[in-house]
């Protein structure tokens, strides 16, 4: 009886054990199958299709700091592999999207610390705007990328994204977190606004 | 000190011009539109402006792409950084 007593405990513990054992086995499978580490290769490979379009949408709202917007991307794209990595994000055809509004937002917190330094110390922020600006081949892109400085921020935003990146107005709208139809109206008040300081650009017959 | 000129088209036909600028096919009942702009030194004028800045953003987005070879390998070595500090799943 004892005998059997132990037998069924030992049973039972071996039961318990091959339990646990599969338990562990299937949670390893889950970890390697279902929500397994995703392959880097396959984030690599979109980054680097959709890399220098990042760079240039970072380097047009960061104009002229062209160090500054390697930084927005690099942090941008660091985030969505982490997240990527957690199973927080996955490889759809709007990871571009999240990045490019994480590169926004980066871009965003940026110019809201330059302007606090701007009241500090505006020394700082002289040093900080030694950096040469992109110039381009063509000279009217020069006047464009002069033209932005001298619009509002919030129109700069939207002929950036939506005029020189080729953005759709949905996606805009996400980035910015505003409707579509504020996108809409803003830009044509942006174009009119560029269209008029680019006009010496075009000679008198444009 | 002039003031700035700041060209835009007469405001009836404001919307009809930013379509016909955008490449906007043009409906029969815009034939009022029509002829407003074809008959208004002033809406001619900013209907012109406004293609010129569409096509020269347009060139400017067809522009050589950047030089991201430096940038892919420094994201390379932050992502081998994440892979190394990232817990085991296990």
């Amino acid at each position: 009886m004892e005998l059997q007593a132990i037998a069924a405990h030992s049973n039972a513990d071996h039961i318990g054990e091959h339990r646990l054992t599969n338990a562990i086995a299937s949670k390893q499978i889950k970890n390697t199958e279902g929500h397994s580490k995703p392959s880097r290769s396959a984030f690599e490979a979109m980054i680097s299709k959709e890399l220098a379009s990042f760079l240039r949408l970072a380097k047009r709202l960061a104009f002229p700091d062209e160090a500054r917007a390697e930084d927005f991307v690099q942090d941008a794209i660091i985030k969505a592999y982490v997240g990527f990595q957690n199973g927080d994000l996955k490889l759809t055809p709007q990871t571009g999207a999240w990045i490019r509004k994480s590169i926004y937002l980066n871009f965003l917190m940026h110019r809201r610390s330059e302007k606090r330094v701007r009241y500090v110390a505006p020394e700082l922020l002289e040093s900080a705007k030694t950096v040469q600006p992109e110039l381009h081949a063509n000279q009217l892109s020069n006047d464009i990328l002069a033209a932005l400085e001298k619009i509002s921020d919030e129109h700069r935003e939207v002929i950036i994204l939506i005029d020189l990146e080729g953005i759709e107005y949905a996606e805009a709208a996400e980035i910015l977190s505003i409707p579509i139809g504020t996108i809409r109206s803003r830009l044509n008040r942006a174009r009119w606004n560029m269209a008029n300081l680019l006009r010496n650009s075009y000679g008198s017959n444009p | 000190m002039t003031t700035p000129v700041h060209t835009e088209p007469c405001h009836h036909v404001k919307h009809y011009v930013e379509g016909v600028a955008g490449g906007k096919r043009t409906r029969w009942w815009n034939i009022l539109g029509w002829l407003h702009v074809r008959h208004c030194p002033k809406c001619q004028e900013a209907l012109a402006l406004l293609q010129s800045y569409l096509k020269s953003a347009a060139d400017m987005r067809q522009e050589a792409s950047e030089d991201v070879s430096g940038l892919l390998s420094r994201m390379s070595d932050a992502m081998t950084e994440v892979d190394q500090n990232s817990p085991s799943p296990f």
